[in-house]
C-alpha cells in the first residue's frame, strides 16, 4: 500500500488538533465538577452516601404518601362528601412526603370542619399496614382551603375544629397555606455565571466539536 | 501525545474520584469509558476497533444509568443525583472519537447538530440558561461521539454493543432486585409503589428512564438478530431487557417492545421503508389523536396516575397545558433543561397546581415547549433526511430504529423530550446509519466486498 493510500485509510491526526484542547477542557470540566462535589460533600463516601440515603428516604416518604392519599380516595368521606362541600383535592407535591388536602365547600368554616374528617382518615389510614404513613409526614399534614383569609374569624373558627380533630398532632402554626403563597421551585438567578457558562459551551461545540464533526470541506 | 493524553486520562480520573469519594459503583461505570477512549487514542487499528465497539456499549450503559449524560449540569447545579464520574466517564471517549476526521456526516446528522447548537444558542433566552446550553452541548457530543464510532465500526457491528450495553444495565438492576441487595451508597434501587408493588430501579434511575433504556435494548436486539455477528446472542439480550422491563412497570417500556414484535412481523411481509415509516407515523399520530377520548381500557392507558400527587391526571388535560407552555414562547422554548421548570411554573398559576406533572408525557409536545418551533422544524428535517436515506439505504438496523424514533421518540408518552437519555444515542445511531456505505471509513469492514485475495489478477 502506498503511502497516499495509508494516509487515505488512517490519515494521522493533524497537529494542534482541536481535539486535544477538547479532551484537556473536559477533563478540566470533570476535575471542576468534582471539586464541586467535594467541596459540598467534604466527608468523600460517608457524605455521598448519606445524601443519596436522603434522596432514597425522599422517595420512601412519597411512596407512604401515595399510598394514604389513595387509601384516603377510597373512603366515602371522599367520595361521597356532605352537602356543602363541593370539591376535594388530596396530592403530594413533588418530591416531597406532604400530604397536601383541598376542600372547597359553600363555607370556609364548612371546609374546615371537612378537612379535619378527612385527616381523620389519613390518620386512620396511617395506622393500617399497608399504608406505613411515617409520624413525620402526618406532623407536616397541610391544608390548603382556597380563598381563605388566615387572619379572619371563619378561619380562626377552621382552624380550631382542624386543631382538635387532629388530636394528637401539636404543631398547627403554618399549615394553613393561603393561596397564591405557595412554593416554587427557585429559578436560577446568577445572570454572571450564566453568561458565562453559556459562552463557554457555545464556543466549544461551535468552535471547535462542530467543524470536527461536520468534516473538511468538499 | 496520544499517550500522555490517556494517561492524563486515567490519572485525572483516580484523582477525581479520590477526592470525591465516588462509591464502587461509579468507579466501574467509569472504567469501560476510560479504556475505550485509550483504545481509541492508540495508533493500531484493530485496537482502536475495540475501542469503538467498547465504546459504544459503554456510551450506552452510561447514558442508561445517568440519562443527562454527561453531568456537566454539576459544574452549575451540583446534586446529590448528578455524578460528576459522567463527565469522567465519556471524557477520554470523546477525546478518542473525536481524533482526526476525514469524512463528512450524512444530511442527517448535520440537521441534528444544528438542533443541537441552536438549542445551545437558544439557551440564552430561557430561564435556565446555563442548564440549558449545557444540555445542548451534551446533545452534541452524543451525537458526534456516536456518529463518530458508528463510523468506525460500520452500522452492522455497531448494533450488539450497545444492545449488551444496555441489557447489562437491566441485569444488574434485576440482580440486585433478586439478591434483594441494597448497597450503601445507592439506596433506592427498588421502592414499594403505592400498589404494594416493587418496580425496578437502577443506579438511581427512574423506572420509566430504566424502561426506555431497556426497550431500546430489545428493538437493538430485534435488528441484531436479522442481521449481526453471533446472532445467536440476541435472543439472551433480548430476553434479559425484556424482563426487566417488565419488572419496571413502565409502559413506554412495554410500547418499546411491542415495537420490536411489530417490526419483526412487519419486516416478514416486506414492506419498504418509507412505508413502514408512514405506518409507524400514523399509529403514533393516532394515538395522539386519541388523547382526548375517553374508551374504557384507552382511557385508563391514557391516565397518568400517581406520577407525582397520586391524582388521576388524563393527558387530554396535560397535552392542552403543554401547548399554552409551548405558546408562551413559541419561538426558543423555555430550553432543553427547562420543561420542568414550565409546568412548574404553571402550577403556580392562581396558587393551586391544576397539573401536578413535569413533562408533557408527549416527546413531540415536549420537544416544543424544551426548543420551540425552530426546534421542531430542526427535528423534522433531521427524521424526513432519515426516512429519505433509508428508503435508499436499507438495513434491519436502520429499519427498527426508523420505527422505534417514529412510533416512541416522537409520540410516546415518555418522560422527556426526544432528545434525552438513550434516546438520543438511538436517534444519533440512526442518523449515522442513513450514511450507508461510504467509502474512506477506515475499518468499518464492508460485507459486501470481496476479499482481495479471491479476486483474479489483472
Amino acid at each position: 500500500m502506498s503511502d497516499t493510500a495509508a494516509a487515505a485509510v488512517d490519515p494521522p491526526a493533524p497537529a494542534g488538533s482541536t481535539a486535544r484542547w477538547l479532551g484537556i477542557a473536559a477533563l478540566l470540566a470533570a476535575v471542576c465538577g468534582a471539586l464541586t462535589f467535594a467541596v459540598r460533600s467534604t466527608d468523600g463516601f460517608d457524605a455521598e452516601a448519606e445524601l443519596l440515603a436522603e434522596s432514597g428516604n425522599r422517595v420512601s416518604e412519597t411512596n407512604r404518601a401515595l399510598a394514604a392519599v389513595e387509601a384516603l380516595r377510597d373512603r366515602p368521606e371522599f367520595t361521597d362528601p356532605p352537602d356543602g362541600v363541593d370539591e376535594i383535592e388530596a396530592g403530594v407535591p413533588f418530591g416531597s412526603g406532604l400530604i397536601e388536602l383541598r376542600v372547597r365547600a359553600d363555607t370556609e368554616a364548612a371546609a374546615g370542619a371537612h378537612a379535619g374528617t378527612l385527616i381523620e382518615v389519613v390518620l386512620a389510614a396511617s395506622r393500617d399496614e399497608e399504608v406505613r404513613i411515617l409520624e413525620s409526614q402526618i406532623a407536616e399534614l397541610e391544608v390548603t382551603l382556597e380563598g381563605l383569609d388566615p387572619a379572619s374569624r371563619e378561619a380562626e373558627r377552621a382552624l380550631g375544629d382542624i386543631e382538635v380533630r387532629r388530636g394528637q398532632l401539636a404543631v398547627l402554626t403554618g399549615l394553613i397555606q393561603p393561596v397564591g403563597e405557595m412554593e416554587v421551585n427557585e429559578v436560577d438567578d446568577q445572570p454572571l455565571r450564566d453568561a458565562v457558562v453559556v459562552a463557554v459551551v457555545v464556543l466549544l461545540g461551535v468552535g471547535v466539536i462542530v467543524p470536527r464533526a461536520l468534516g473538511p470541506e468538499r | 501525545m496520544s499517550r500522555r493524553l490517556a494517561a492524563a486520562s486515567w490519572v485525572t480520573v483516580a484523582v477525581v474520584a479520590a477526592l470525591d469519594g465516588w462509591p464502587v459503583s461509579a468507579v466501574l461505570v467509569c472504567l469501560p469509558g476510560l479504556v475505550a477512549g485509550s483504545l481509541l487514542l492508540g495508533a493500531d487499528d484493530g485496537r482502536r476497533r475495540i475501542g469503538a465497539l467498547l465504546g459504544l456499549g459503554s456510551l450506552a450503559a452510561v447514558l442508561a444509568v445517568a440519562p443527562s449524560a454527561l453531568g456537566v449540569a454539576a459544574l452549575v447545579d451540583p446534586d446529590p443525583g448528578d455524578w460528576s464520574f459522567r463527565i469522567a466517564a465519556l471524557a477520554p471517549l470523546a477525546l478518542g472519537a473525536l481524533r482526526g476526521t476525514d469524512d463528512a456526516p450524512p444530511p442527517a446528522v448535520r440537521w441534528l447538530i444544528a438542533l443541537a447548537v441552536w438549542a445551545m444558542v437558544a439557551a440564552v433566552a430561557t430561564p435556565l440558561p446555563a442548564q440549558s446550553a449545557l444540555a445542548g452541548f451534551e446533545l452534541l457530543v452524543v451525537v458526534v461521539v456516536t456518529v463518530r464510532l458508528v463510523g468506525f465500526v460500520g452500522i452492522r457491528d455497531a448494533v450488539p454493543p450497545m444492545a449488551i450495553g444496555l441489557a447489562a444495565v437491566g441485569a444488574a438492576a434485576l440482580a440486585v432486585e433478586l439478591l434483594e441487595v441494597e448497597p450503601p451508597a445507592l439506596p433506592g434501587f427498588q421502592e414499594d409503589t403505592a400498589l404494594g408493588l416493587s418496580r425496578l430501579f437502577a443506579l438511581s434511575t427512574e423506572p420509566i428512564q430504566l424502561a426506555e433504556a431497556l426497550g431500546g435494548a430489545v428493538v437493538l436486539a430485534a435488528a441484531w438478530a436479522f442481521d449481526g455477528r453471533w446472532r445467536w446472542l440476541a435472543l439472551p439480550v433480548a430476553g434479559v431487557a425484556g424482563v426487566a422491563v417488565l419488572a419496571t412497570q413502565s409502559r413506554v417500556g412495554v410500547i418499546a417492545v411491542a415495537v420490536a414484535v411489530l417490526w419483526i412481523a412487519l419486516r416478514r411481509r416486506h414492506l419498504t421503508p418509507v412505508a413502514l415509516a408512514a405506518l409507524a407515523a400514523a399509529v403514533g399520530l393516532t394515538v395522539l389523536g386519541l388523547g382526548g377520548v375517553e374508551i374504557g381500557p384507552l382511557d385508563e392507558l391514557l391516565t397518568i396516575r400517581g406520577e407525582t400527587d397520586g391524582a388521576d391526571v388524563r393527558v387530554k388535560e396535560i397535552w392542552p397545558s403543554g401547548v399554552d407552555r409551548f405558546l408562551e414562547r413559541p419561538l426558543q422554548g423555555w430550553g432543553l433543561a427547562g420543561t420542568e421548570e414550565a409546568f412548574q411554573r404553571s402550577m403556580d398559576d392562581g396558587g393551586i397546581r391544576p397539573l401536578p406533572v413535569r413533562n408533557a408525557h408527549n416527546r413531540l409536545l415536549e420537544l416544543a415547549v424544551a426548543t420551540g418551533v425552530v426546534g421542531v422544524v430542526l427535528a423534522a428535517l433531521a427524521l424526513a433526511s432519515m426516512v429519505s436515506s433509508f428508503a435508499r439505504h436499507r438495513n434491519p438496523a436502520a429499519e427498527a430504529l426508523l420505527v422505534y424514533v417514529l412510533l416512541v421518540g416522537l409520540t410516546g408518552p415518555g418522560s422527556g423530550s426526544l432528545f434525552t437519555g438513550v434516546d438520543e444515542l438511538l436517534i444519533a445511531v440512526a442518523a449515522a446509519a442513513t450514511a450507508g456505505p461510504r467509502p474512506g471509513i477506515r475499518t468499518a469492514p464492508d460485507p459486501t466486498s470481496v476479499p482481495r485475495h479471491l479476486l483474479a489478477p489483472g
